[in-house]
């Protein structure tokens, strides 16, 4: 009896928030229905959450940053990244994660002679600045982008988020030709960019 | 026949053959406990827990689809008795329990707003006014978008 009758508060107390509004709903309702339901209510063991989190989109997960300062911690953490693109990766065993990028520099090129599923416009840095610029690579979810004026930027298109690197343009001769290289080192547990050109001197 | 009490102190005989899949009671069967008190488990969430082993104690591939279908329906319940079940599922180590509740929950909040997630988490915020704006405005993108919501359930 006891329980049904929770149950029906449990459903007339379903509070929405307005995005507009701050002040959050009363919490004598809320916390009544959760401490019944669970009794360790207030102490959420670190695997349980991190099991969660990690099967959360990146938008989600940035969003959940704001939630609490463990909760940020640990999103941001590298082991949680890892865990996260593991996951995503397994889930996704017929690859339509993995998608094609084209080059930016040629944006009429007809897709629908290709084998894409999906086309995004995606926003970069560079997209209004007149700048060119190329994919040189991409692994992980991260895409090296080189301009025209040889600069390197490593681009998390999933978290809106680029990285200068550090400049090479003064080592190599004016007008070389360049080719280059982005991969990731899981000895070192790193990413390595790699440029060959024709140094001066 | 093992014996399970909840921690509203209820009994239940079932078959050892299919509590063995949590690790925690098999590990407490095979040091020959008949008797297994579960203090962290109310009735309401081990009716469920026994209900999704009976359900998944006969794995043969005829099943399959069937079980498919009863875990589908499995997870259509409130967040608060997702909640207990995986805090229950945690504790008696039922890792395919586990592997359905923890995307099932991750799909039921993904597109809540952060106040939301503190109240069904009952989490109280530590950030400071300014910390939390800066935050905010570090990912801005993230708390904008026509699908984030703000109900508790």
């Amino acid at each position: 009896m006891e329980k049904l009758e929770l149950e029906e508060q449990t459903s007339s107390e379903t509070e929405f928030f307005d995005l507009s509004r701050k002040h959050p709903v009363s919490d004598e309702a809320s916390h009544q229905h959760l401490n019944q339901s669970h009794p360790t209510n207030l102490y959420w063991p670190t695997e349980i959450v991190t099991e969660i989190l990690s099967r959360l989109p990146v938008k989600s997960l940035l969003r959940f940053k704001s939630v609490l300062k463990s909760w940020s911690s640990l999103i941001c953490s590298p082991e949680f990244t890892k865990y996260h693109l593991s996951l995503s990766a397994n889930n996704n065993k017929d690859y339509t994660n993995h998608s094609v990028l084209w080059r930016i520099a040629q944006p009429e090129l007809n897709l629908e002679e290709s084998l894409v599923m999906e086309e995004t416009n995606l926003d970069y840095h560079m997209k209004n600045s007149g700048i060119a610029c190329v994919i040189e690579g991409s692994v992980n979810g991260l895409i090296c982008l080189v301009n025209e004026a040889k600069e390197l930027f490593r681009w998390n298109p999933a978290v809106r988020k680029y990285k200068k690197l550090p400049d090479f343009s003064t080592k190599l001769k004016d007008d070389g030709q360049c080719t280059f290289g982005f991969g990731y080192d899981d000895i070192h547990d790193d990413y390595k960019y790699i440029v060959f050109g024709e140094c001066r001197g | 026949m093992i014996t399970l009490q909840s921690s509203d102190k209820d009994v239940f005989e079932i078959e050892q053959s299919i509590l063995i899949q949590s690790g925690t009671i098999k590990n407490m069967v095979e040091d020959d406990f008949t008797f297994i008190p579960l203090p962290s488990v109310d009735t309401e969430t081990l009716i469920k827990i026994i209900e999704y082993m009976k359900k998944h104690a006969d794995k043969t591939d005829s099943k399959e689809k069937n079980i498919k279908e009863f875990d589908k329906d499995f997870m259509k319940k409130t967040l608060n008795e997702l909640f207990a079940l995986v805090f229950a599922a945690n504790y008696l180590h039922i890792s395919s329990l586990l592997e359905l509740l923890y995307p099932s929950i991750a799909d039921r909040i993904k597109d809540k707003i952060t106040e939301a997630i503190r109240q069904i988490f009952s989490i109280r915020c530590d950030f400071t006014p300014e910390e939390e704006r800066r935050i905010i405005m570090d990912n801005k993108w993230a708390h904008e978008g026509t699908e984030i919501e703000g109900t508790l359930d």
